[in-house]
This record gives C-alpha cells, structure tokens and sequence, in this order.
C-alpha cells in the first residue's frame, strides 16, 4: 500500500490519580488512558474504532487533532509530526484535520445564527471575501440537506439530525482531508442515523475524505469502515479490514464484542462477558483483557501480547494466535 | 404463553390520553393508548424521541403531577383500581412498593450525597416496616440479587464510586426491594455499554423468571428489545401503531413505520456499500400533527384517504394489530417496504 495519510505511533496519555489530599501531594499512580496505540490512516479510506467507553478511542482521536496533549508517541500527517508542533504551526493544518462531535449543539455558539456559524471557520482560515464565503456557505448548506432558509436561524430551532448536518457542515466547509467523526450518530434515532449515515458515505465519496470514525456501535462501524481497529483499554486489540475481522475475528474481547451485538434474529443467551473494565494503572500487568478473558492462562497475566500480524492486514494482540495456524 | 394468555391482567391501560397545555392549546403527547400487561409478562414499547412512550410511562405513576400543565383523559387501572383516580397519598403507597421504575441515567436518579446504604434502606423503612438491622441485611441480599460482586463494601459506597452498569444495578435493587409486582423500565441499557447491556438485559430477564415480576420495557432500541420482550406495542407519535407477540413482529412487521424501522438498521448482514433505506423527514412537532394517519407525513405508501381519516386498529391475524389503511397483509411474509 502506499504511504499512509496519517500514521500514529505507539501514542501515549496518561491521567494522574491523586491521594485523598488531592493535588497537594504528588500523584499515586496515573491512569493509562491511551497507550502504545498506533495506527495507520490512508487517503479516502474510513477507518472504524471501536470500543467500550473508556477504552481510549475518543482521546485517541482528539489527540490527532492536537485536542489532546499526548505523553508520548508521534503522530504523523504529510510530513510534520503533529505532537511537535506549536498551536501556531497547527493552524494552517486544521484546515484538513476536522472533528465531527457527537452532540454538536453544544459545539455551536446558540447566539450566532446559522450562517455566521458557517462562515466563521472561513474567516479565521483567511479564505475568501464575504461575497464568495456567503456562496461557499449556500453550497454546502445543501449539499449537507439543509436549505438556504435555514441561514438565518439559530442552532436551537433544528431537530437532531438536523444539528448534525450542521456540525457536519462546518466540518466540511474549509474542504478538509481528513475528519475524525466522534459518535457522530449515537445520539440520534434509527431512522434519523440512517440518514446521516447514507449522507456521510455519499460526502467522503465526492469529496475524497479520509475518515476515522469512532462509535461504539459496532452495526454502524461495519457498515462505513474499510478497515476496523477495536480498541480495549487503551490499545489496540484487534485490526483488520472490515470483511476479515468479520469473518474470523480473532481475539477473543473481538469475539465478545461480537456475540454481545444484540439481533433481532437472535435468542437470549448468557452474556457473552462478565464484569467490567479494570483500570490501567501503571501497576497493571500482562495482556489488557486478562481480567475478563474467559483462556487467560499464567502467561497473558504476566506478560502483554504484542499486536502482530497473523495474516495480510489482520493484526492481532493475544498469546493464543499463533501466526501459523492463524487462530 | 399461553397460560398467561387467560389470567385476570395486571395493568390495564385504556383509550388513555395525555395533553400538556402550551400557549392555551392541548397537545396530545399520548393519543389514545389501550395497552394491558398480565401478570408475568415483559412488554416491550419502542418508539423514536417524541414517540410518547416515556410520557405514557410516567403517566401509570404520575409521575408528572408536579406539572400543571399536564392533563389526563382515559383509564390506568392496576389490580383494578384506577391510578389516575387515585388521592396521592394512596398513589404514594402504590409507587416504588407494587409498581417502581427505573429510568435510563442512573447516575441521575440516584442521591449523589447519600451512600447506597441509605438510599437503598429508604425504601424499606418506608414501605415494609422492618428494624434497620433487618433494612441492612435484606438491602445486602438485593445487592447479591443483582449480581453485583461485594455487596458489604458496596452498601458503604456512593454513587459516583460506581460505574455505570453497577450503579444501574443499585436502581434494580432499589426497584425491587419490596418486589413489586410491576416494573417499569424506561430505557436502561442506553447509556450502557453493549457487554454491559447484556448483562443487564439478562437479569431482568431473570428476575422476571425468578419473582414472576410483570416488566413494561420502554426503549428506542429494537434489537434490545427483541431479547427480552414477550410482546411489543410499537408507537408513533402518541399513538400506538403495531401490537404483537415479538417473534410475529419481528418476522411480520406490518406497519409502513415498523417496516421502515426494521430496514434502516445497519445489522450485521447488511450488505455494505448500499444505502441504507430511510423514513423520510423527522416526527412532527405535537403542534403539528397531520390529520389521518398520523405516520401519513413520512409513509411511502400514504394515500388521500390517510390524510384525511384516521385508520382503526385491525387484527391483520390473531393477536397481531395494525393501525393502518393499507398494510401489508400476512400472505407476503417479512416482505420490505419497496422503494
């Protein structure tokens, strides 16, 4: 393949947790939110994370965006070492780097009506005049499915899914590259979802975007990505295209998250896991999913697994695959 | 089911109807709702935001009392008294002892400055009359009941010490400390993880096996619902448009909405790269409900008849109603809604 549009390495971010006396002693120990996450984003692919919360998928992807300090890794985009850089060299490149929010009402400024709201990313971009601004806003104004009367209304009159085209939109309307949508669809309602979804696949497709779509909605990420990395506490478990993993997905918390996807076609049955996600302290030892693993043996209590490939583009970090017999 | 099928029900709603009053107009946020849950039974209510089914929920316990500019027409009879008859101070005897709920945040419902102890004690105290001692240890045996690990240390915690699918066990727990003989849960497995809903899921599931507790499930969520419910009334807009045993549903749906629910979720063997199928446009506001069919705005199928009358409520085949003009008829089993 070719050169990656994006490649992220062995990223790092940790949290302190303090004692009972709060800042005024040095941190405990510190909470692992992301760490040795790394992966690869190319051109026009749309790439889907996916995970429980608090497996680190969403610092992941504000970290890409320069949203997040990092304590460690690279991030790399075109040539430039995005965790390197000043706020002032990140600028011009947050022309091509945009986040999608998940509720992006909150994102909006309720006091400024819709097409300032548009207009403003063109503004600080230094693009254009008003005149052709005011254009650039009418065009994707419906190309996102709005129309031009909504230009001088304010956010809080839109239904759902219609804040969502509009978060949407001021993502697109500085012609970015490449756009980290964060649970862009989990607050909406099926039949609403649908739309956005349908939207979303037809806009990467015109416009060439690269996607990294983070949703814990494992329907949804199948049905957009390309290629599918599942994050568990904090790294990568599993990565694969998105017709292999589905096929034979390997690692075992893949293959729990799987059977967990409630179907109208399924039966009840037992939960496919027991309890619930530990938290990575710098104490924690061995594979990430030991705690919760139903063949966790002495090894993957002692020892992390690293993420390798067992087949072409499916990687996977657990002792139990063996390149060989690929299971 | 079927010795159920003959029992005396438990909850009977009927033609309930509930207006909230802005700017001198009534709004009906529920629309003539019938809906009757037999002891033992999990009935499920799906519906999109605006649907009416939290509304209609909250209505069985009042819970929207403290609102003046509620309304009720109808009847919500419970072991055959009418609830919305009923003075408060015997409603209060009924709430979280025979009927209790639990809602979708937790974190919410639940007193951020008190311990688990206390709030789950509480309930106890106020309806069973028991020592606190007496409290304690069954509050102890509810915390084991819903499977959460240590009970003990759990009892001294607050809320914001648990994670979300333990904190949504505690309100199980709490719901369930005078075993009611209905539960109302107004979507719990939303804010949850998909392992952790499971997990969820499951135990009511259990515990309705265990306690013979009657559940009414309310949810967006059709998959979720397709685990656990017996039987699923399907509403749109105030009203509802499809009841039926969930197995004929889900294999039969016959209204243009369920039809058109059903198609716009990205399942797991959906072919990718199609477009998923839509309902066009969003629910109207209660401002501006049509007249007819109130699905008539957004049905591909809409005719001139359902914009001016409103359909009845068939039975398309035995115990499966639909709320339709034209809907699909049974011969073409779990046929789509074409393009």
């Amino acid at each position: 393949m070719s050169t990656p549009l994006l490649e992220v390495k062995d990223l790092q971010k940790r949290y302190p947790i303090y004692g009972p006396l709060g800042k005024l002693f040095r941190p405990k120990t510190y909470m692992n939110a992301v760490s040795g996450m790394s992966l690869q984003l190319y051109e026009g692919e749309t790439y889907g994370l996916v995970g429980e919360s608090g497996c680190g998928k969403t610092t992941t992807g504000r970290a890409i965006l320069g949203l997040v300090k990092p304590d460690g890794g690279e991030i790399w985009y075109r040539g430039h070492d995005l965790t390197k850089l000043s706020d002032q060299e990140f600028r011009p490149l947050r022309r091509e780097l945009q986040l999608v929010f998940q509720d992006p009402l909150s994102s909006l400024n309720p006091r400024q009506r819709i097409g300032a709201l548009l207009e403003e990313p063109l503004i600080v971009q230094g693009m254009g005049d008003a005149e052709s601004r005011r254009a650039q806003v009418m065009d994707i104004l419906e190309k996102v499915g709005l129309s031009e009367e909504h230009y001088f209304r304010y956010p809080h009159e839109l239904s759902g899914g219609q804040v969502q085209r509009l978060g949407i939109a001021r993502a697109l309307i500085i012609g970015p590259r490449l756009i980290v949508c964060d649970e862009p669809v989990s607050a909406l309602d099926v039949s609403i979802q649908a739309q956005i979804l349908n939207m979303l696949t037809r806009l990467q497709r015109e416009m060439n975007l690269s996607l990294l779509f983070i949703s814990h909605d494992i329907g949804v990420v199948r049905y957009l990505s390309h290629r599918i990395g599942v994050m568990y506490l904090g790294s990568l478990v599993e990565e694969a295209a998105t017709d292999a993993l589905f096929a034979q997905p390997l690692h075992p918390y893949t293959q729990a998250l799987f059977a967990s996807v409630p179907d109208l076609a399924k039966q009840r049955r037992h939960p496919a896991l027991e309890g619930e996600l530990p938290v990575r302290t710098d104490e924690f030892q061995g594979c990430v999913f030991h705690t919760r693993c139903p063949y966790a043996t002495e090894e993957c209590r002692r020892s992390a697994p690293a993420l390798r490939e067992v087949q072409s583009g499916h990687k996977v970090a657990c002792h139990r695959s063996s390149p060989a017999s690929g299971d | 089911m079927s010795e159920t099928q003959n029992q005396k029900p438990l909850l009977e709603i009927q033609n309930l109807r509930v207006f909230f009053r802005v700017r001198q107009r009534l709004l009906p946020a529920v629309d003539g709702v019938n809906l009757t849950i037999r002891p033992g039974e999990i009935v499920g209510v799906v519906g999109e935001s605006g649907s009416g089914k939290s509304v209609m929920s909250q209505s069985i316990l009042r819970l929207r009392d403290y609102d003046s500019a509620i309304s009720y027409q109808g009847e919500i009879l419970f072991e055959g008294q009418d609830l919305l008859q009923l003075p408060l101070s015997r409603l209060r005897k009924i709430r979280g002892n025979r009927i209790s709920v639990i809602f979708q945040d937790p974190l919410t419902s639940l007193s951020p400055v008190h311990t688990v102890e206390r709030q789950l004690t509480e309930v106890l105290l106020l309806h069973k009359n028991l020592s606190k001692a007496q409290a304690r240890a069954r509050a102890q045996e509810l915390l084991h009941l819903v499977g959460i690990p240590s009970p003990e240390r759990c009892l001294r915690q607050y809320p914001y010490e648990l994670s979300g699918g333990m904190q949504q066990r505690v309100m199980i727990a709490m719901a369930l400390s005078c075993e009611p003989s209905l539960l109302i849960a107004d979507e719990p497995t939303t804010a949850l993880d998909v392992t952790i809903q499971e997990q969820i899921l499951d135990l009511i599931a259990q515990l309705n096996e265990k306690l013979g507790m009657s559940v009414l499930f309310i949810t967006h969520d059709l998959s979720a619902m397709a685990q656990l419910c017996h039987s699923v009334r399907v509403m749109y807009l105030g009203q509802i448009v499809e009841e039926a045993e969930t197995s004929a549903l889900f294999a039969r749906p016959m209204h243009p909405y369920t039809q058109g629910l059903l198609a716009c979720i990205p399942r797991l063997d959906f072919p990718r790269g199609e477009p998923l199928h839509v309902i066009e446009g969003t629910v109207p506001p209660l401002s501006r409900i049509p007249a007819g069919c109130h699905f008539c705005t957004r049905c591909p199928h809409a005719t001139d008849r359902c914009r001016t009358q409103a359909p009845p409520t068939v039975e398309a085949e035995p115990g499966h109603f639909v709320q339709c003009w034209n809907f699909v008829s049974p011969e073409t089993p779990g046929q789509e809604v074409e393009a």
